[in-house]
């Protein structure tokens, strides 16, 4: 008895000695953290075994709203209760959102939705919106207008009164800070701006933005919204736009507050919450629970289900192209008449029948319908019989081993897609293999060449201009030119329209490359990948762009 | 027991850590891609700048000069920041580690209160009505696909009676679902782990010769047959919570619950180094706590295991 005394003395003593290991870790890396989180606003569970669990986030908190207007009133916001029996007319808007905001910092945000949200904090300096006909226009934003001085220089006249949150007036310096803020982080949207080599302050509302090379598309490039005005004083919280930051956790929450301050209509939406819930269904479900008012990417399948419950449902051709590309280098897809075969050969209305349940758009043409120059062409009919004979014309052997190379759970819908492609081509005597590689890998295989077909969507437009939807895809060594497309005409078309300041001139050009890109098919053309929201009822005035992009600016709940 | 943990386990556990800091960070680099590709892989982007990037990532440096800045940078509290985020790993590993030892705790006492009294019970009246329901429940817990029930239960008490969050974090309420989810599993394997381990105790003669002997029912149980029949329980039980601290990726992403699993998973597929390699290398250090900690447990529960017998031997 004294010995298993003695025993589980000692056992005792080990144990604690490791649970004060344990803990004088975790204290070590709670006093590591830099600033200390403050308390969130909903009380952290009971069983926590630190004080804070939550706000890990190293910029979780802006400075209080500079002006001590009726904002001081607790939120009203409960997550889990139907809000419509709470409060007549709701101020706070809850979104559940596919992707995270991963960081607050514009210049490194990726996922669209997620820009299009901190494009609420960070303005850029030109916007896209519809104009009457539906069509992509550009539009002043901090910027109120441009002009083109030669072919490398464009001068922007700067909106005047416009404040940043953190106090500081925007000017000509935070314009070209926030430029030289991308081009060092690098990322993609540093892209975007290559050719941009210098800005030139002229006064303090006027920036003259000088260019390695000519580039007409450049206007349309700064309504990207990634490149986004920031204050010098503080990059990563400190905006221009309608809301403010005020708490950042990551995968859980984003809160937004209106800027009182802003330069434009004050938006009639109070608050804004962005959670992050990455599976579809627990999305859609969020939404039937009322935990959150708007969801974005909703899958076809549930549209119905949804409007039948009496949620509203948006739904456009997005201007993600999707499609799948060939190897040019490679035998026999550098045979014209074998690529505009296997477009013959797949059924384009019947997979967004059968798979999207009618909610696509087969593609028309490689630029988006909402982008100007857009020029339809005529769709390749499903003709398999015809698409044989042209392949047998070309002496293609039965039964040819083809790789279609794939990512999975990036697209809507993206394995179904490929897999109704292959069945579709071996209806025509192929022998199609298709190969499912995770993301990074794949990017690879791509860059490297080392497949027959591959399948993919190509933002190119989102920025709205031309430019993006056909040199960057079709312009031989371009960055998205996986095709290995290469075809001196449709080159000097597009290196003509970049450098042209002509608009005219430039929509004549594209069009005519279009339809060269069209006839010489180096994709099989599919549709455009649709862009589909859902939310309640009461919800007024948002606007959802093909980009995904979306403005809650003017959006407001209707009394009931 | 002192001597035993300070010679032979911490320097195991230092080896192990070691390990696994040295293969993860060699692995995740070996696989094809990189966080360059995949942050530039959907832009227009041209050679000069992915070089840009990856100096400014410092990839482009001889992978051995990287294990080595990375190892001198660890030691010295510096984790690395997050490629894609571009905040320190340290805190976002942390911060979500906190979350997972939360529901990892929540859904364990679940499943212990749940699983054990369950597995007595079958056990006790094994071959009856009783122990045939217990275990065509367990069997249902066992296989049921967790993301479906997660589902079902987000419909039944979110959706339709409206009683609970449907995802999200930060108040109790939000922890039940996706503890019931996760207990659900663990509770019917450890269901099944008791009631097995209680009936090989029940045939023990020194169980006959106490019921002989004329102890009572629950003295019987609680000191004979209960104290031996526990060992391989938590070993199970062990084992699951190392495992739920590593993260259930499944539940966490149907509930839109901030673990440290996602968090992971999400980082490699991204590729973004720093995460993954840090990650691996604090978790792998929780997993051996755990299991250093349930080996302790042992000895306190049963007094014939006895641990410094394995190095004076």
């Amino acid at each position: 008895m004294n010995i298993s005394k003695g025993l589980s003395r000692t056992l005792l003593i080990t144990t604690v000695i490791i649970l004060v290991i344990i803990s004088v870790g975790i204290v070590y890396l709670i006093t590591l953290q830099t600033p200390s989180p403050p308390p969130s606003p909903t009380p952290s569970p009971t069983t926590s075994p630190v004080p804070s669990p939550t706000s890990p986030s190293p910029t979780p908190s802006l400075s209080p709203s500079p002006t001590p207007t009726a904002t001081p009133t607790p939120p009203t916001y409960t997550p889990y209760t139907t809000p419509i029996t709470v409060v007549l007319v709701k101020d706070t808007l809850v979104i559940g959102a596919k992707v995270d905001i991963a960081t607050p910092d514009i210049h490194r945000v990726t996922g669209i939705p997620a820009v299009a949200m901190m494009n609420h904090v960070f303005e850029t300096l030109f916007r896209l919106d519809y104009d009457e006909k539906g069509n992509l226009v550009i539009k002043p934003w901090l910027a109120v207008e441009y002009k083109w001085l030669n072919e490398t220089a464009l001068e922007v006249k700067l909106r005047k009164g416009v404040k940043f949150h953190c106090g500081g007036e925007f000017d000509a310096d935070a314009v070209r800070f926030s430029i030289e803020r991308l081009k060092e982080i690098g990322g993609p949207a540093a892209s975007t701006i290559e050719p941009v080599s210098n800005v030139i302050i002229v006064d303090n509302y006027t920036v003259i933005f000088l260019l390695k090379h000519p580039f007409a598309p450049l206007p349309y490039v700064f309504t990207y919204g990634p490149i986004a005005i920031v204050s010098p004083a503080d990059p990563t919280k400190c905006g221009t736009g309608p809301y403010k930051l005020v708490k950042w956790e990551k995968g859980v929450e984003t809160v937004f507050e209106r800027f009182d301050d802003y330069w434009g209509p004050k938006p009639p939406i109070k608050r804004i919450i962005w959670k992050p819930i990455p599976d579809d269904a627990s999305r859609v479900a969020a939404l039937e629970a009322g935990t959150v008012d708007y969801i974005d990417s909703v899958p076809p399948q549930e549209i119905a289900r949804l409007q039948a419950k009496g949620f509203r449902i948006l739904e456009i051709p997005g201007i993600r192209t999707m499609f799948v590309g060939f190897n040019i280098e490679r035998w026999p897809w550098n045979i014209t008449e074998v690529r505009q075969a296997l477009n013959y050969a797949i059924d384009k209305k019947a997979i967004i029948d059968k798979l999207f349940l009618g909610h696509a758009e087969i593609m028309t043409s490689v630029v988006h319908p909402a982008i100007w120059s857009y020029k339809p062409m005529p769709v390749y009919p499903y003709d398999p019989e015809k698409a044989k004979q042209m392949l047998k014309a070309f002496n293609i052997p039965e039964g040819l081993k083809v790789e279609l190379a794939t990512s999975t759970g990036r697209y809507l819908l993206d394995r179904e897609v490929v897999e109704a492609v292959a069945a579709y081509l071996r209806q025509i005597g192929l022998n199609v293999e298709v190969k499912i590689y995770d993301w990074a890998t794949y990017m690879k295989i791509l860059s490297e060449g080392r497949f027959d077909l591959y399948f993919l969507g190509v933002a190119g437009g989102i920025y709205g201009d031309p430019d993006g939807c056909l040199w960057l895809l079709f312009r031989t060594k371009a960055g998205f030119n996986d095709m290995r497309y290469s075809n001196p005409e449709v080159d000097n078309l597009l290196d003509k329209a970049r450098a042209s300041l002509n608009i005219e001139e430039r929509k004549m050009l594209y069009e005519q490359a279009q339809e060269i890109i069209w006839r010489e098919a180096p994709w099989i053309f599919l549709y455009y990948q649709p862009v589909i929201v859902a939310f309640r009822p009461d919800l007024e005035g948002v606007k959802v762009y093909p980009s995904e992009a979306f403005w809650i600016g003017e959006a407001y709940f209707k009394a009931r | 027991m002192l001597k035993y943990v300070l010679v032979k386990r911490i320097p195991q556990i230092i080896l192990v850590m070691f390990l696994a800091l040295t293969l993860s960070f060699y692995l995740v680099r070996a696989i094809p891609g990189d966080p360059i590709e995949v942050m530039l892989g959907e832009s227009p982007a041209t050679p000069e700048m992915r070089e840009h990037l990856r100096k400014v990532l410092g990839l482009d440096r001889p992978i051995h000069e990287q294990y080595l800045i990375y190892i001198q940078r660890l030691l010295s509290g510096d984790w690395g920041k997050s490629i894609f985020m571009g905040i320190p790993v340290r805190e976002l590993i942390f911060s979500r580690f906190i979350n997972t030892l939360l529901l990892a705790t929540c859904s364990m006492i679940l499943s212990i209160m749940i699983g054990i009294p369950l597995g007595v019970i079958a056990a006790l009246k094994r071959e009856s009505i009783i122990d045939h329901i217990i275990r065509g429940v367990t069997l249902f817990g066992y296989s049921i696909p967790v993301f479906w029930w997660g589902l079902i239960l987000i419909y039944v008490f979110s959706v339709n009676l409206k009683l609970l969050p449907s995802i999200g974090f930060g108040t109790p309420q939000h922890l039940i679902l996706p503890s019931i989810t996760v207990a659900t599993l663990v509770s019917a394997s450890i269901a099944r782990i008791t009631r097995i381990s209680m009936l090989e105790v029940l045939n023990q003669d020194y169980v006959i010769a106490g019921k002989a002997k004329g102890l009572s029912q629950y003295i019987l149980l609680r000191d004979y047959i209960l104290r031996n029949a526990i060992i391989p329980v938590v070993t199970i039980v062990g084992l699951n919570f190392g495992t739920l601290l590593t993260g259930s990726v499944v539940t966490e992403t149907i509930f839109a619950y901030p673990g440290i699993g996602k968090l992971m998973v999400d980082a490699m597929y991204m590729r973004d180094y720093p995460i993954v390699t840090s990650g691996i290398f604090f978790l792998a250090l929780m997993f051996s706590l755990v299991n250093l900690l349930v080996d302790i447990l042992y000895t306190y529960l049963d007094p014939r295991v006895k641990l410094e017998r394995s190095i004076s031997v």
